[in-house]
């Protein structure tokens, strides 16, 4: 019988495409490109800084319409998907914030500046923090389930006037690539070809995620299923069992 | 019975209530006063402390009696479950969570009434511009009001919620809390509307978005 | 089990119930049909499932499989409150606001469901459970469990639903609660009331019209022995 909850084939070369992809695209950034005649070697965390962040954003977004989504009305699939990319958006924004002070001690001289996107990426990132813990401690998976996306809900206008709010409150933006964009054709290469990568892991991290979730919920679905198949003989022998009683009861009654 | 109608009855409800143990209010306005204190004693420099630590104090000290304050909010309902009463009213859940909203709205009001002055003295502020303060507080308490009661309600049936409500609370509240430091801080500088305009938009935008999407949402996710 | 012909004229009919937790199925194929002007007992071991089949029926919590209907029509197209307005729920706690007296817990869960009733309706239903004049204008705090679930039963009597789901509704009570409890359930069966009590102690009530045994998730008729 053929098993249709293996990992799929395409799915498998897709994630050891977007790594051979990541890996070659790191080595272009630190064997083929320049280094950078302002900042020396650290700007090379830039190629995987900004792809990370363009990740954290995609992922955001689309957890907050699976949200959405879901709330209007539920849909497996969904939610599995929407659950993943919540994940996955922490994990890209754990590594925005990692890299980002790294790169800011170099190139504004602290490790870190109350600067808009600095500032909204660190709160995405506790949002999705408590929309994760709040789905763990939820008594069962159906009220963490509800109050997990009408959080996102709620975040998703409020991280619109954060983000203002930030602007307006930062003063000085500074800016990272200036008007004319990235100069040198090596690096502009290496730019977008690590863009390309790290959102291609990131997917592959979202599918993968999503289908361990879909997976979860059909193995507890097909216990449940034994488990009422398991009920059912059990009540079927409890009655079978009161007519043999009841039946032995008749026999040996006394003749009136 | 319309859902104002039934608000009302359960806003007076809550009212008799905090009237006759009077206890949780108290309690809210001596924390607030206490926490101004513990502020200002980190703030304090060669025995006088700043007016520049107005703005952060006083909405900081705000937030915390707040969120002290949430999570008793709907401790009246849980006691002997009376929630299921109000969630099952004839005009559904939406009812109680504006009667909760209002009366977190003013608790906190009430808190405000009494911390602001004390800060004020604490910290040796000048009176200037109050009414841009004042507009600010009232945005900024509704706007945490209505986002209290919904995350409050959210999580009231959940375990480690203690811990829970500030991990969501704080992040969503941030806009509010950076407007209003901002307007309170422009306010003492003697600065006038055309500055803090934008501040003060901000934080009507913030109260628009909250007085749609919570109660829609209450009505959804708490069950 | 109740016929398709049952399950139309019912006022509630849950079909084939099912709700799981913690991967363990707590009610399978649970079906119970509710005709006016009846009371149907749903007994069983602590822990067999009545609790929550009857805040599923009370529209509280959503079945994993299954429905259940309000004269013909899905909880699920039914505004929580449509349900509300006709299905009355007691559940294991009183429900009462304990800061308020009684009097005042009547008023306003009578708003609450859409029926205000006078000052002197609400004293008269607290009488006839046995509510002393002066006990109710006290904050029910002060009430024993026994006289808190005399209150629920005498909100319960002014219920305008034309369902009661009663849990444990003896639950407190003494020799004297319970045939008051017994009168309650009477005078709203002659009224029309479908009533359901779930309880695993039955010695008050010898008239139910239906017996229902929930055991291993699912309704099997017959009285205790």
């Amino acid at each position: 019988m053929p098993n249709r909850h293996r990992t799929t084939p395409l799915l498998s070369w897709a994630l050891a495409a977007s790594f051979a992809l990541c890996a070659t695209a790191i080595g272009w950034v630190f064997w083929a490109t320049p280094i950078d005649d302002n900042l020396g070697i650290v700007q090379k965390i830039f190629y995987i800084h900004v792809g990370a962040a363009f990740a954290m954003l995609l992922c955001m977004v689309a957890a907050a319409g699976a949200a959405v989504v879901d709330l209007m009305a539920p849909n497996e699939p969904v939610d599995a998907f929407g659950r993943a990319f919540t994940e996955v958006g922490l994990v890209f924004a754990l590594i925005v914030l990692t890299s980002g002070p790294l790169w800011a001690r170099k190139s504004w001289g602290a490790w870190w500046t109350w600067e808009p996107r600095l500032t909204l990426t660190l709160l995405a990132a506790f949002i999705a923090v408590a929309v994760i813990a709040v789905r763990g401690f939820a008594a069962g998976p159906r009220g963490g389930r509800k109050i997990g996306n009408a959080l996102i809900v709620l975040a998703a206008p409020t991280a619109y006037l954060i983000h203002i709010a930030v602007q307006k409150w930062g003063g000085t933006h500074p800016q990272v690539i200036q008007g004319g964009g990235i100069a040198n054709w090596q690096m502009r290469l290496a730019f977008w070809g690590c863009v390309a990568a790290i959102l291609a892991v990131a997917f592959a991290m979202v599918a993968l995620r999503g289908r361990v979730l879909r997976l979860q919920t059909t193995v507890a679905d097909l216990q449940l299923e034994r488990q009422a198949v398991q009920l059912r003989r059990a009540r079927q022998q409890a009655q079978a069992l009161s007519q043999t009683a009841l039946a032995a009861s008749l026999n040996t009654a006394p003749p009136a | 019975m319309s859902t104002a109608q039934l608000t009302w009855t359960l806003f007076r409800k809550d009212v008799a209530i905090a009237a006759r143990s009077r206890e949780v209010l108290g309690f809210l306005v001596i924390f607030s006063l206490l926490c101004a204190v513990v502020f200002a004693f980190g703030f304090l420099r060669e025995g006088r402390a700043a007016q520049e630590h107005v703005p952060g104090v006083l909405w900081v000290t705000l937030l915390f009696t707040n969120t002290l304050g949430l999570l008793r909010l709907y401790s009246a309902d849980e006691e002997a479950g009376a929630w299921t009463l109000a969630l099952r009213s004839i005009g559904g859940p939406t009812p109680l969570f504006w009667s909760k909203a209002m009366l977190q709205l003013g608790f906190s009001t009430i808190v405000c009434v009494v911390l602001w002055p004390a800060v004020a003295i604490f910290l040796d502020a000048r009176a200037i511009a109050v009414h841009w303060t004042a507009l600010a507080l009232l945005l900024g308490l509704l706007g945490q009001a209505l986002f209290g009661a919904l995350c409050a309600g959210l999580l009231a049936q959940i375990r480690l919620r203690e811990v829970l409500l500030p991990l969501v609370l704080y992040p969503l509240a941030a806009p509010l809390l950076l407007a209003g430091v901002k307007v309170t801080a422009l306010a003492l500088d003697g600065a006038q509307w055309p500055e803090m305009q934008s501040w003060l938009l901000l934080m009507l935008a913030f109260d628009a978005i909250a007085v749609v999407l919570c109660p829609w949402l209450f009505a959804r996710a708490v069950t | 089990m109740p016929t398709a012909d049952e399950g139309e004229t019912a006022v509630l009919c849950a079909r084939s119930v099912g709700w799981a937790c913690e991967g363990r199925w707590v009610l399978l194929d649970a079906t119970l049909a509710l005709a006016p002007s009846s009371v149907t007992v749903v007994w069983g071991a602590n822990g067999a499932g009545k609790s929550t089949l009857l805040k599923i029926c009370a529209g509280l919590m959503q079945p994993d499989r299954g429905s259940v209907e309000l004269s013909g029509r899905d909880f699920a197209d039914l505004d929580p409150a449509a349900v509300a307005s006709r299905v009355a729920w007691l559940g294991h706690e009183p429900a009462l606001y304990l800061d308020l007296s009684a009097t005042e817990n009547l008023l306003l869960s009578s708003t609450l469901m859409g029926d205000p009733q006078p000052v002197a309706r609400v004293l008269a239903a607290l009488a006839s459970v046995g509510v002393a004049v002066a006990d109710c204008h006290r904050p029910v705090r002060g009430f024993s469990r026994g006289m808190q679930q005399r209150t629920a039963l005498a909100r319960m009597a002014m219920a305008p639903q034309s369902v009661w789901l009663l849990d444990e509704p003896a639950t407190g009570l003494d020799a004297d609660g319970v045939r008051i409890l017994a009168h309650i359930l009477d005078t709203a069966r002659v009224h029309g009331r479908a009533i359901v009590v779930a309880s695993h102690d039955f010695s008050f009530l010898g008239q139910a019209d239906a017996w229902w045994q929930l055991r291993n998730g699912a309704l099997t008729a017959g009285q205790p022995r």
